[in-house]
């Protein structure tokens, strides 16, 4: 019965590229749930997992487009020792990129408890800036914005005008300034702690698919959130398919009071309009995870078009030879349906089910798009929620691959 | 003449039964609504708080003591209970007469939201924004089916031929993605990139009072969500009536029509199109049906001010009533669409009338 529909399908070019389409997407929905950590939902959460990717970047590849721009650069500062506790690094950067930095931050990585750290930054038009003078006082780490720290932004401003530091400090006249910039500064230890020393240029690009504004990588988001979608979407298009598909045969094998009730419901069901029922639902249970969203849908969609597709069925296929052959042969309600009614039903229902995966998988976009979805998992609709326009183009385009015929 | 009766008395029952049904479904989202008394105790924790604001702020209460604060608080709760029925339980006196408040369009007050004229009515509210998503989805649907039926005009009467092969699947690409999808998309292309449209809303901010200019402005900010969601959805359209088409060509009468000499503009009219009208009325009424409950998402997209944009902005502010006033309004017009489309259907298609015993 598979190989029929199979067979089928497979001798049009568009049942092909379909088919091919989902076994790929089975493929690689196994691959990312073998390999993937298990704890996904924590670390597309956790935002220092995603530290040093730029913010709402974009893909990598648009750089094979003509544009020339920058990947996140981590420049670790070597300090030379002058004398005991005191050490100097340098640094010559070459920036040829078409756009300057996103975002400059400084990483001060800590062991000593008494420290002093500065840095300058010497740019191809020999303008020098001071960027910071810092005392450390303590261990750990210390990350300083230079568009939000008073100091680097102050002494940015004064040397060059007003403006963004992060983009002023590497342009001229509004465009970017190329050729090379060199870094120096100090570092005296006092109680002679190791001092680590960074600077994180964070690029314009990143990953196959960019980034989103809290710096994680879309593709990562696409990969887990593809095994998300298909399971989500097969599991409800074949529950709900086969749950219709069981009230249909009962309405058309009872008959009678049985077959006018399932009948209402299915008037009923049928009336109900349902993303905004499952809004206002939403709104009074609180924000549903996808486990409950499930249960939810699968309750909005016990009695549907199935149901009265398959009644009909029923009804005609009550009167055939064979049904007629086992009743009298004794045969009991539930075996013929079992045995003979549903072979015939199922490949409807089937078919049925596997349309609609589709319109579930966005039926899940769209309500975390509109933002009731689930709150943690990694959805694709969740990446388009987040999105600005930029990141959500790149969004877009992978969840434009996903799709089926 | 005989079967007009009989064709009123299955009208009738059909309607009555979608109107039962409609009642039922009322009754559920009303029970869904009041699951677990959440809706009381917003408002009576809102009324609460009114009141402890009030004593708090002012001066006339300034003498008295905290437990006579508390007390006065207390009492006063007790009273806008009774007054609103919350203390009479929910089954069945305070459902019934939710029930027939609803179905008589009475829908009371909404928290938040405003209606424009300053009504705070959920009717008034539902009755500015309903005609604009009746605008938008009637308009896309019937020019999407019409672009789609124009299409399978051109290509059925070449069947299989290069031009059908290209076109059909074609017209498929884009049907697969959602038309919110497509809406984002066209968005960015035309809204950010080429700044030919508006990104979204049904009116510049400032546009004059006057008819015409309004009109105008309006169409303008039509056009987008219209394009997209015809862009969407004409490949559904293509598709159906191009198989139907193909099938309406090779069927006997027409190859007779043909033969006998008569102008083929006149079997397209005559014969052609007059078959396809039952099921093109038919799938448009339903497509009408899905694509208003699909409303929400694609006003969220395009900001534009209807039934669903209203619901999702209730929604995510908590405006319960308005909520659910929404949630039945968009009951009641598919349960209207789908009577109209069974008068509809009995009236166009004389096969009906015979067949229903």
């Amino acid at each position: 019965m598979i190989y029929n529909i199979l067979s089928e399908v497979i001798s049009s070019t568009l049942g092909k590229t379909g088919l091919g389409i989902i076994v790929a997407l089975a493929v690689l929905s196994i691959i990312v749930i073998t390999t993937t950590p298990g704890d996904i939902v924590q670390i597309w959460n956790s935002p220092q997992y995603w530290q040093y990717n730029p913010r709402i970047a974009l893909p990598e590849w648009v750089n094979y487009f003509g544009l020339n721009l920058p990947r996140t650069e981590i420049i670790e500062l070597k300090p030379r020792a002058i004398r005991p506790g005191e050490y100097q690094y340098s640094y010559r950067l070459r920036w040829d990129y078409s756009a300057t930095p996103s975002e400059v931050y400084v990483e001060i990585l800590s062991q000593s408890e008494n420290a002093l750290v500065t840095l300058h930054i010497k740019r191809p038009d020999r303008v020098e800036i001071k960027l910071l003078e810092r005392t450390i006082t303590q261990k750990g780490t210390i990350r300083i914005n230079i568009d939000t720290d008073r100091e680097a932004r102050r002494a940015v401003t004064s040397a060059l005008g007003d403006g963004t530091p992060s983009q002023l400090v590497f342009s001229k006249n509004g465009d970017v300034l190329r050729g090379t910039y060199e870094l120096s500064g100090t570092l005296y230890s006092f109680d002679g702690g190791q001092v680590i020393i960074r600077l994180v240029l964070y690029g314009r690009v990143h990953g196959l698919a960019g980034t989103d504004d809290l710096r994680r990588d879309i593709f990562l988001g696409m990969m887990f959130g593809i095994p998300i979608a298909f399971i989500f979407g097969i599991a409800t298009a074949f529950t709900t398919a086969f749950i219709q598909a069981m009230f249909g045969i009962l309405a058309g094998w009872y008959g009678r009071k049985v077959d006018v009730i399932i009948d209402r419901l299915t008037d009923i069901y049928l009336l109900l309009p349902f993303l905004p029922v499952l809004i206002t639902i939403t709104i009074f249970i609180g924000r549903l995870t996808l486990e409950m969203l499930f249960y939810v849908i699968v309750l909005l969609s016990l009695f549907g078009s199935i149901t009265k597709a398959v009644r009909s069925m029923v009804l005609q296929l009550k009167h055939s030879q064979f049904v007629e052959a086992a009743k009298i042969a004794g045969a009991g309600n539930f075996w013929i349906m079992t045995r003979h009614i549903l072979p015939m039903v199922l490949p409807f229902a089937f078919a049925n089910a596997v349309i609609s995966v589709p319109s579930f998988v966005y039926l899940e976009a769209a309500l975390s798009l509109i933002g009731f979805g689930d709150p943690f998992l990694p959805t694709l609709g969740k990446i388009l929620e987040r999105a600005s326009p930029k990141a959500l183009y790149t969004a877009g385009i992978g969840g434009g691959f996903y799709r089926r015929v | 003449m005989f079967f007009f009766v009989s064709v009123i008395r299955f009208l009738v029952y059909r309607s009555i039964s979608i109107i039962v049904a409609v009642v039922l479904a009322t009754s559920i989202t009303i029970y869904v609504a009041n699951w677990g008394g959440k809706l009381d105790q917003i408002i009576l924790s809102q009324i609460e708080f009114e009141i402890s604001q009030q004593v708090a702020t002012n001066p006339a209460f300034r003498g008295l003591s905290e437990e006579e604060k508390a007390q006065y608080i207390r009492t006063q709760v007790e009273l806008y209970k009774k007054a609103l029925g919350f203390d009479s339980p929910f089954f069945p006196d305070r459902f019934f007469k939710y029930l027939w408040k609803y179905l008589t369009l009475d829908f009371g007050n909404a928290f938040f939201i405003h209606a424009k004229s300053g009504s705070l009515k959920v009717i008034d509210v539902i009755a500015e924004r309903l005609p604009y998503t009746v605008i938008l989805f009637t308009t896309a649907t019937l020019l999407s089916a019409l672009l789609g039926l124009f299409i399978a005009f051109i290509v059925s009467k070449k069947a299989l031929t290069v031009l059908d092969k290209v076109i059909t699947p074609l017209s498929f690409t884009t049907y697969v993605l959602p038309t919110w999808f497509m809406g984002i998309f066209a968005i960015l292309i035309f809204a950010y990139t080429l700044k030919i449209l508006p990104p979204g809303g049904m009116f510049s901010p400032g546009v004059p009072e006057e008819p015409l200019p309004r009109l105008i402005d309006f169409l303008w900010h039509l056009t987008l969500p219209l394009t997209a969601w015809i862009i969407s959805t004409f490949g559904y359209w293509t598709y159906v009536f191009r198989s139907m088409l193909t099938q309406l060509y090779e069927e006997d009468f027409v190859k007779a029509a043909y033969a006998r000499g008569l102008p083929p503009q006149m079997i397209d009219r005559r014969y052609v199109l007059r078959n396809v009208m039952p099921p093109f009325i038919t799938l448009v009424s339903l497509s009408l049906v899905f694509s208003i409950a699909g409303a929400p998402i694609t006003e969220y997209v395009f900001n534009w001010e209807g039934l669903g944009g209203l619901l999702l902005a209730a929604a995510s502010v908590g405006d319960a009533p308005i909520v659910i006033g929404s949630t039945i309004i968009f009951a009641y017009l598919l349960a209207i669409t789908v009577i109209i489309l069974e008068i509809v259907y009995a009236i166009v298609d004389p096969r009906i009338r015979a067949e229903r015993k």
